[in-house]
């Protein structure tokens, strides 16, 4: 008889294979799951080499998928300033000269997050602020929603942004103040992007996927280049990942269909942004911002524009998945999706809309008809979601009940797998897994077995890759979470504070968490 | 020339045919070109000192000025020679001694981009101009140089940076306008192409380029700008083309015998919308007011305009009015004035029964109610005479005209709006008339105006 390389037993394994039975042990044979049964059962695999775990009534379940990640740009801003508690133009030339302090500052300071409306002064800093502490290295500081960048002098020089570019504020005397917005600002932001050398880039994914295993995740699909972000980005996960302790399953966000076959990819886009988002009012409604009646947000494709890509992905056999928050964008998707596959009908596209956050009834039952997976990132709801959060605030108190319908969307049959939009919301599952279970509106609320499901099995099949991962059976990569706790039996309220305590990949401890030994 | 000074790109100094700049420290280097770019005028020393050591002490500044002016001239005088650059007037001044034998490759391109701009001397040799600027203009204004604690200076160059960025885009459109007017379209491109190089994101100058290469006949080329264009808008701002820009691709892409003249042809459009419409809307007899109105924002422009203007003389049956032919910004009612006199003129020419016109016309108008009156016995003038006869206005410079002319034509819009009228004009977008713009931002939507050729600027602005 074989023997394992490693056997986790006294246990709960929870497999989310659907069978509902609750195993007690798994034994894993090169990086692959040998066999799954009762204690007595899997105790015949254990031989003299056999690392052996005594998970003491702990949960494993299948190493979580986070299926949609910023990587590269989550682990670039854990690296810079962070100003999301900063109170004063002060404090943040403080963080400043604290990192000029700091040896090997780099070349370039970036700091993230910044909300005017909480600093003292109510407005963002000008470049003269910036020069007063760093005059001689270029920072950058982004507006929390990225919409607006401020430089010192030394960056306005290094970007060297022409005359006639949109966005570039100016004070009374015609000079620039150093606040970038709008095209002004997207510059900007990717020529930050090019300043960071690609090993401080390959630290920060290295910081992010770090932070991805401690909370349990084996898989991360990582939406990549592109609008906002860079291309560079999505090349450097391309040319690192077979390195990378966890599997990286990249979405390259471009509409260049060649660029992605010459790269052998098997999917495009990921945030092909067809509208913005509701916190800064651009995701496209149907009806206006309850808190702006003249903004109903904005389409940035013609629906001939999304049209033309879509085909011409789909007839390349390409997996398809695109940025949809607003029902017209929602729509616009659903009708380049419908056209494609009527043309050329392809029965297991698993073509994806991301976020999908406002679908009215026939939209959901159009996607259902068309075979679509819906990628939902539930913490929005956790963060946005509650009695005067941002959702109540933009959409008003009956509409946003009807964002992130949840329970309808899985009751009339799509399939849901669960992200992060990480660095929106941290990558961390468990909190995804609870958002949903806890969703503030009742009527979309799902079991956190369902929810479970978001973040595992369906988030391999929204990456066909359910045939190897997503569950624990039977010759499936060994890919394992072990909790402190079943997420099916604790509270629901109390999913969040669950620990992870081991993370496996391929059979291989990746993480062990203080005392999981004990 | 002893002294050469390079600031447009890498900034550099050769003194008797060597380079200098190694012997300089950063703070030299900029301190030789403020002093060469400000040579008309004498400056403080004090000054001096705080917008190159804005952080050092007092003292501590003037000394370092003192020993950066001493490292300068060592530099450029420890020969024999007799020529002195920097010069001290006063105790407390200093300047660049324009006598001094040098070459600075900024006055020399804005030299040239201003004698390429005289519409008085030979294309040919404009053209030579506006080509020389695009040699020495190899980068922006000091690209790269950033002095340390010297924030002021920092404006300073950055104030000079847009400026001479901005001829640089003045003098390239202008030289692509030229060869484009004597049909040599690769240089035209090749003009352009420079500016996108500087800006990639400005999507007039890719319409410009498709609307070349296709003329020139290089459907190829016309569609490879577009789709660089495209996707250069994609990924960089996420928006679409402009329509304009769409329909001119398709237009090349779907028709083979697609005339370029079409693309602005095209009804329902903001941009470029309805070309010769005026002209349409006379051969049509379309009945009631109208008025069309050419925004030009180049030369080119300009004279393409004046040939529709012209082209219209050959109508028959029509009494024209041409008004503003000449230069120079109108005094109030100088326009309606004009209006008035032309229409009395052809009143008396096309009618035997003379009108007077009504004695406010003459007299100093007091209130809004006389202003009214004004306009309404001019728009009388104008019903009387188009009871003969069609009445068609041209006005040639309209960016020319005063406030209360304008306020006219609006006047003209309401009352008479079932009058047989056409009104047509040239608004040159170069020189700004801000009660212009607010009249266009009020009748934009409106059926009966047309807006042609609107920049992408001026649309930017709603």
């Amino acid at each position: 008889m074989l023997k394992a390389d490693l056997i986790l037993y006294n246990g709960k394994i929870l497999q989310m294979n659907g069978k509902g039975l609750l195993q007690e042990a798994v034994a894993i044979k090169d990086g692959k799951i040998l066999d799954v049964g009762k204690n007595s059962e899997i105790k015949d695999y254990m031989g003299h080499t056999t690392e052996v775990i005594d998970l003491k009534g702990r949960t494993a379940v299948p190493g979580f998928i986070d299926s949609h990640v910023h990587l590269v740009p989550t682990g670039l801003n854990a690296l810079g300033l962070n100003l999301k508690r900063v109170k004063s133009i002060k404090d943040i030339l403080n963080l400043i000269k604290k990192k000029l302090e700091t040896p090997k500052n780099g070349d370039v300071i970036w700091g993230v997050a910044l909300d005017e409306l909480s600093l003292k002064e109510k407005k963002l800093p000008t470049r003269y602020d910036l020069d007063s502490i760093a005059p001689e290295i270029p920072v950058f500081i982004s507006r929390v929603e990225y919409h607006t960048i401020v430089v010192n002098s030394c960056a306005f020089h290094k970007i060297n942004l022409p005359f006639n570019l949109e966005g570039i504020e100016k004070d009374s005397r015609g000079l620039p103040t150093g606040r970038l917005h709008h095209h002004a600002s997207s510059i900007a932001r990717k020529k930050l992007f090019e300043m960071i050398p690609e090993e401080k880039r390959q630290q920060g994914v290295e910081l992010a996927i770090n932070q991805a295993i401690r909370r349990g995740v084996t898989t991360v699909v990582a939406m990549e280049g592109g609008f906002l972000f860079h291309d560079n980005h999505a090349e450097l996960l391309i040319k690192h990942k077979a390195s990378l302790p966890i599997d990286i399953e990249l979405f390259y966000q471009t509409t260049d269909i060649n660029k992605v076959i010459s790269y052998n990819l098997p999917r495009i886009g990921g945030c092909i942004f067809l509208d913005g988002s509701f916190g800064s009012r651009s995701a496209a409604l149907f009806e206006p911002y309850q808190d702006m009646p003249q903004c109903q947000g904005n389409l940035y494709f013609t629906q001939e524009e999304v049209d033309e890509f879509v085909i011409k992905a789909h007839e390349k056999k390409l997996q398809i998945a695109m940025h949809a928050i607003g029902g017209r964008a929602i729509q616009q998707v659903l009708t380049a999706y419908e056209k494609a596959l009527s043309k050329i009908p392809r029965r297991d596209h698993r073509h994806r809309i991301e976020h999908f956050e406002l679908p009215t009834d026939d939209q959901i039952k159009k996607a259902r008809e068309l075979g679509i997976i819906v990628s939902v990132q539930p913490a929005y709801e956790y963060m946005w979601g509650w009695p005067g959060g941002m959702y109540e605030i933009r959409l008003g108190k009956e509409r946003c009940k009807r964002a992130n319908p949840f329970k309808k969307l899985i009751d009339s049959g799509l399939l849901l797998a669960g992200g992060s939009d990480s660095d929106v919301t941290p990558i961390n599952p468990l909190l995804g897994i609870h958002s949903a279970a806890n969703h503030p509106h009742s009527e979309s609320k799902i079991t956190p077995y369902q929810a479970l499901k978001m973040f595992t099995i369906n988030g391999a099949t929204a990456i066909f890759q359910e045939k190897s991962k997503g569950t624990i059976e039977r010759g499936k990569i060994a890919d394992i979470a072990v909790l402190e706790n079943n997420p099916l039996e604790v509270d629901t309220d109390a999913i969040k504070d669950i620990k992870v305590d081991y993370t496996i990949k391929n059979g291989k401890i990746l993480y062990a968490a203080c005392g999981a030994e004990e | 020339m002893i002294l050469k000074a390079y600031f447009l790109g890498r900034l550099d100094f050769t003194y008797k045919g060597k380079s200098i700049s190694p012997q300089l420290s950063q703070k030299a280097r900029g301190l030789l070109c403020y002093l060469i770019m400000n040579k008309s005028r004498i400056l403080n020393r004090e000054n001096l000192a705080e917008l190159f050591w804005e952080t050092s002490s007092k003292d501590s500044a003037k000394y370092n000025l003192r020993y950066t002016l001493w490292a300068i001239r060592k530099s450029l005088e420890s020969s024999a020679e007799e020529q002195k650059y920097i010069i001290l007037p006063g105790k407390n001044t200093c300047k660049f001694n324009s006598d001094s034998p040098h070459w600075v490759d900024v006055f020399e391109f804005i030299k040239l981009v201003n004698k390429g701009k005289k519409e008085n001397i030979p294309v040919e040799k404009r053209i030579d101009c506006l080509e020389a600027t695009s040699t020495l203009y190899k980068s922006d204004f000091l690209e790269g140089v950033h002095v340390r604690a010297s924030s002021a200076f920092s404006d300073w160059v950055f104030y000079e940076k847009e400026r001479l960025q901005k001829l640089f885009f003045e003098s390239q459109l202008m030289l692509a306008d030229l060869y484009e007017s004597l049909k040599r379209y690769d240089k035209a491109i090749q003009a352009l192409k420079r500016l996108v190089k500087i800006n990639p994101l400005q999507e007039e100058i890719y319409y410009k380029l498709i609307h070349l290469y296709y003329i020139s006949g290089d459907r190829v080329s016309a569609i490879k700008e577009f789709l660089k264009c495209k996707k250069t808008l994609r990924e960089e701002l996420n928006i679409s083309p402009m329509k304009k820009t769409q329909r001119l691709y398709k237009k090349i892409v779907e028709e083979n015998n697609f005339s370029i003249d079409n693309i602005d042809n095209e009804p329902n459009t903001t941009a470029g919308s309805q070309n010769n419409s005026i002209l349409n809307a006379i051969k049509n007899k379309k009945k009631g007011l109208h008025m069309f109105f050419y925004m030009v924002s180049s030369t080119q422009e300009k004279q393409n305009a004046e040939k529709e203007l012209n082209h219209l003389n050959t109508i028959e049956n029509y009494i024209s009015i041409d008004i503003a032919r000449l230069p120079g910004k109108r005094i109030p009612y100088e326009g309606v004035m004009d209006i008035a006199e032309s229409a009395l003129k052809n009143i008396e020419i096309h009618n035997s029964n003379s009108l007077s016109p009504d004695p406010l016309l003459f007299k100093e108008l007091k209130n809004s109610f006389e202003q009214y009156l004004v306009f309404q016995s001019v728009l009388d003038l104008l019903i009387h005479l188009a009871q003969t006869s069609n009445v068609l206005i041209k006005i040639h410079n309209i960016h020319w005209f005063d406030r209360e002319t304008i306020d006219f034509l609006s006047f003209l819009y309401r009352k008479g709006y079932d009058k047989n009228l056409f009104i047509t004009g040239i608004y040159d977008l170069r020189w700004k008339n801000p009660r212009f713009d607010y009249f266009v931002k009020a009748f934009y939507n409106e059926e009966r105006i047309q807006f042609c050729n609107l920049s992408i600027d001026y649309m930017k602005s709603y």
